[in-house]
């Protein structure tokens, strides 16, 4: 009798559906596995690890290459300067706090990381600091994405209506517009959001969920949500079936289309004179010198924009004084002019800063990478700045 | 079996000290801040920069011995220290020593010498190449100078308003007229321009 009661049993088990609307599974350690060479090569190159944490790659050294870690660590005080320095940088220095960690990049969309590698785009509403237009190929492209995305899930969000309806509820009582943006969403809040921040890596690195739906896995969403292996913290008293529920909302809520952002158009030339001293000290020195810097200072490496970085050459451009400007930077082994015009009359300075507004806006100059590199734009104020100095004559 | 050994640690220890370690842009703020010896540097540079260079043959002398006393800095460090010294030689020894001629044009022998190697080791270096036009012009090889600075100034790539006050002092008429012009235009001191005159 019990073996015919354990036969019946498993026979109904069996015959049971499969559901096919949802997957949910607990998803506790990473998925490892192991780069080849050649992507171990690729993150070298492109200095993945000067932000990141990558899987199987070792952090840069601090105070060496490792931007954010350098910049975490002057704001806890144990950067090794001295106090008045310290305190100097800790009220200047907002951007580059928080990168997120590659490690758990694996829940993501592997076509997604791709695309989001050679065309980066705003993600975190909360970061300053955004992924930097490397110089990438497709392919390149394609086999990183493969690294960090080993495996994909392909399982299914949930769609049902009043599953849908309790994520909405839940969406708002567990407040998550106070790290979240969802654009285009009905219970996006702009306000909530502001208020919210605290500078803390959570909300600087909370994304935009507007973008959950391509770029995170359908099967590994609603796991995240109920353990996260990231920077967001875990939500007091969630469990699998709000952890579902929150996930089918985010993965199908209605979503308005994005405004579209227009280029803005550069300003008139100042009247007034514009010295090489305001010019640096509210353009030159304040944004463009951390990459472009002298690398007879810095023990031989003058930052990226300099001596070369994320994949770039050396440029030898330097921002840091008018000597160093005036120089131009390198390009097939000659220097040239950075204020050379461009067959439109724009000085190429000039380009590379207003491309970057293009870049803002999800477009691309051919031949002119936007600048600042993971930086939002300038300000079109600086860039006029910039463009009546150049056309006094460039005075110092 | 143990000289071998302690010549493999020396030399491991000596090639390690002399890699130069590669560095943050951003800790130009902290060595311009911490580092003593490039603070002179800069502060040497400074007064260059401003035509004081009382101040910085003043400055000089404590760096050279800080050099001689065993404090190796980083080469790029020293070289711009013996870009200061062979500055001040042809900027300033122009202005007190032209009643010993014979001393300041060794100086300014030795300076465009010293620039010439520089140019040498990075030709392409537009600060480099001016200061060599410079320190030719001071050593009466006023072709060399405007072949430099020619070249220079139809790429844009004039590095500063002494370029021009030396390109001014080789040229003559519109070439002239148009230096002069952008050295003041340029000149964080309008005097340097008024330095030289045509040949």
């Amino acid at each position: 009798v019990k073996r015919a009661l354990v036969i019946a049993a498993l026979a109904v088990a069996c015959s049971r559906e499969e559901p096919t609307q949802e997957v949910t599974r607990p998803q506790v350690a990473p998925i490892v596995r192991a780069p080849s060479a050649r992507q171990l090569a690729l993150a070298d190159k492109l200095e993945c690890n000067r932000c990141h944490h990558v899987p199987s790659v070792p952090a840069a050294a601090v105070r060496d290459k490792n931007c954010f870690a350098c910049h975490q660590q002057i704001h806890q005080g144990a950067f090794d300067a001295e106090p008045d320095v310290l305190a100097k940088w800790q009220g200047r220095i907002q951007s580059m706090r928080y990168a997120p960690s590659l490690v758990v990049a694996d829940r993501l969309q592997r076509a997604w990381v791709k695309q989001f590698l050679l065309h980066p785009h705003d993600v975190r509403p909360g970061s300053i600091a955004q992924m930097p237009r490397l110089a990438i190929t497709d392919a390149e492209a394609d086999e990183l994405a493969r690294w960090l995305v080993p495996v994909e899930d392909r399982g299914v969000v949930a769609s049902d209506p009043s599953l849908v309806a309790h994520g909405e509820k839940l969406y708002r009582d567990f407040a998550c517009a106070r790290c979240h943006r969802f654009t285009g969403s009905r219970v996006d809040e702009a306000a909530m959001h502001a208020s919210g921040r605290a500078g803390n890596e959570a909300w600087v690195l909370a994304p935009d969920l507007r973008f959950a739906r391509e770029r995170v896995q359908p099967g590994q969403l609603a796991s995240w949500i109920e353990n996260p292996r990231g920077a967001m913290e875990k939500l007091a008293g969630i469990g699998p079936d709000e952890a579902r529920a929150l996930a089918a909302f985010v993965a199908t809520t209605p979503l308005a289309p994005l405004a579209k952002v227009e280029v803005p158009k550069r300003l008139p030339i100042l009247e007034r004179e514009v010295p090489w001293a305001e010019v640096s000290a509210k353009v030159f020195h304040d944004t463009c010198w951390h990459c472009h810097a002298v690398p007879d200072l810095a023990r031989g490496d003058g930052g990226p924009g300099n001596s070369g970085g994320f994949g770039f050459p050396g440029r030898g451009l330097d921002l840091s004084s008018y000597t160093g400007i005036s120089q131009g930077s390198v390009r097939d082994g000659e220097r040239e002019s950075i204020f050379a015009k461009l067959p439109d009359g724009t000085p190429r300075v000039i380009a590379h800063l207003m491309a970057r507004h293009v870049e803002a806006a999800g477009g691309v100059v051919d031949g002119v990478r936007g600048m600042p590199l993971g930086l939002p734009a300038l300000t079109l104020e600086q860039i006029q700045l910039v463009e009546t100095w150049i056309a006094q004559g460039r005075p110092q | 079996m143990k000289q071998a050994l302690s010549i493999v640690a020396v030399a491991v220890v000596v090639g390690g000290l002399s890699v130069p370690r590669s560095a943050d842009a951003c800790l130009n703020e902290l060595m311009l801040t911490q580092d003593d010896m490039v603070k002179r540097i800069a502060q040497i540079e400074f007064h260059l920069r401003y035509e004081q260079y009382w101040l910085a043959d003043q400055a000089l002398p404590p760096v050279i011995e800080y050099i001689d006393g065993g404090e190796q800095p980083a080469l790029p460090i020293k070289q711009r220290m013996q870009d200061a010294e062979a500055l001040i030689k042809i900027r300033w020894h122009r202005e007190v020593r032209r009643d010993d001629y014979r001393a300041y044009r060794r100086g300014a022998d030795q300076a465009a010498l010293w620039f010439y190697q520089r140019v040498w080791d990075e030709p392409t270096s537009p600060k480099l190449r001016a200061w060599l036009a410079e320190a030719s012009e001071a050593s009466e090889q006023p072709a060399r100078a405007l072949g430099i600075l020619r070249d220079l100034d139809k790429r844009d790539l004039m590095p500063d308003a002494f370029a021009y006050a030396t390109l001014a002092a080789v040229s003559y008429g519109e070439e002239w007229v148009a230096a002069r012009e952008k050295c003041e235009r340029r000149a964080e001191v309008k005097s340097i321009c008024a330095i030289r005159v045509a040949y």
